[in-house]
């Protein structure tokens, strides 16, 4: 039987996506069997980040500093906005490496069925951070989605009077993909946006 | 229990981490909702888009319960209209009115058949969809029980030189029976009647044919408490421009 101290730790652990109360009662118990090394720098840690977790006023990424390290980056283009739905595909594109310019999280995309409309989302954040500098490129990266899709066109709507160079991300096959496996929008996507091949 | 159809996805929602919450436009069983398992796997993901065409497998214990579907792809329309901000616009609007106004569990083949069409010109290079786009509202208004009677003038009975309709009644007015009223009277597009299409007079017939079903569709989803979707009035926002 188990303390309602423990029970309490597990129930909570299993609201963590991805956990369900098994993997929680696992996860709950491999800390406890070793508090001082695991249970509280994690404690301390989780503590420490709540008190200090901020939304940056810039770009509504969180991080611990406002404006958020991204944003204050000098070494990033500033001219460059990658428009993205969630703090989780900004993550997903800083992953890459590739790209270096900034970011904007609109929280959410335009959604009928929720009652998601643009007022919802933080579109006008968007126009007035667009207006307030100097923006060459807004990266339109929602997904290729309905409802993704929607709020893209309806960013592109807003901005198409501004002389800024609107991009999209490519759609086609993803690495590892095999044709046999991926359905025929995505391989019509990829056909339509074939490209010639270069030795080097 | 346990039925097999094809469907139109309507909408989806999220059911927990792995499953999904399914709303079917079906041939022969009217809209239906159900659990896809795993439904969020990036596997079958793409299929539950709004506007594709599914096999499904409905099943449960007893008749009254949700059920589970089991699903299979016949044709990925998303797909094809996905990338024509207009198109996809017209979709949504098509969906969100499917999914808003139609009651659960009632027999609609005649609303799946002409859905299917719609969504078929949409998907294709026809020019002409925003007229069939139109035409489907007005269908769809009668196969509510709320349809306008186009076939001859209230007044005077003739077939001829329809141009009008009383928001009023819903029923066609001619021209000359008009007279000093037609004012007050919403314009009736002749595309809406017969086929023929006016390609100088494209732009003017599309905003009265808008402007029409716009006001018997207000009219009967206030009737019933709701208001038209978001995705609908987008849509009529776009051709507006």
């Amino acid at each position: 039987m188990e303390s309602v101290e423990i029970k309490t730790l597990i129930k909570l652990m299993s609201k963590v996506p991805g956990l369900g109360p098994r993997s929680a009662r696992r996860a709950v118990l491999t800390l406890l069997q070793n508090p001082k090394k695991k249970m509280i720098p994690l404690a301390e840690m989780m503590l420490k980040t709540a008190n200090s977790i901020k939304l940056c006023s810039m770009c509504s990424n969180i991080d611990v500093h406002d404006p958020c390290l991204i944003c204050q980056d000098d070494k990033r283009e500033h001219s460059t906005i990658c428009v993205v739905e969630e703090i989780a595909d900004l993550w997903a594109i800083e992953r890459t490496g590739i790209y270096k310019g900034r970011y904007y999280v609109l929280g959410g995309v335009l959604s009928a069925l929720d009652g998601v409309s643009s007022e919802d989302l933080k579109i006008s954040q968007l126009l007035n951070h667009i207006n307030n500098n100097s923006v060459d490129e807004v990266i339109l990266a929602t997904s290729a989605t309905v409802a993704g899709q929607t709020t893209s066109y309806y960013i592109l709507d807003l901005l198409k009077d501004k002389k800024i160079k609107i991009t999209k991300l490519a759609q086609g096959m993803p690495m590892g993909g095999e044709l046999d496996y991926l359905d025929e929008g995505t391989i019509g996507a990829a056909l339509n946006l074939r490209q010639i091949i270069n030795e080097d | 229990m346990q039925w097999q159809d094809k469907g139109i996805v309507l909408s989806s929602k999220k059911h927990g981490e792995r499953a999904l919450i399914l709303k079917f436009l079906t041939n022969h069983n009217g809209v239906y909702s159900g659990v896809v398992r795993y439904g969020t796997s990036k596997k079958i993901r793409y299929m539950f888009e709004p506007g594709n065409l599914l096999s499904l497998t409905w099943r449960a214990r007893l008749p009254e319960q949700m059920g589970s579907f089991q699903c299979d792809a016949l044709e990925l329309y998303t797909s094809k209209i996905i990338n024509k901000p207009l198109h996809l616009s017209a979709l949504c609007s098509h969906t969100s009115l499917l999914d808003l106004l139609l009651p659960e569990r009632e027999n609609c083949s005649n609303i799946f058949t002409s859905s299917m069409d719609l969504i078929e010109q949409l998907s294709s290079k026809s020019k002409l969809w925003m007229y069939d786009y139109i035409r489907w509202e007005i269908y769809f208004l009668s196969e509510l029980g709320f349809g306008l009677d186009l076939k001859k003038c209230a007044v005077t009975g003739k077939k001829e030189s329809l141009t009008y309709v009383s928001p009023k009644t819903g029923r066609a007015v001619s021209r000359e029976a008009a007279g000093k009223w037609a004012d007050r009277l919403l314009p009736l597009p002749s595309f809406i009647i017969n086929d023929y299409y006016d390609a100088e007079l494209f732009g003017k017939n599309l905003q009265e044919g808008i402007k029409l079903s716009s006001y018997f569709l207000n009219k009967y989803s206030e009737l019933i408490g709701l208001k038209l979707p978001y995705a609908r009035n987008a849509f009529v926002k776009k051709i507006s421009k």
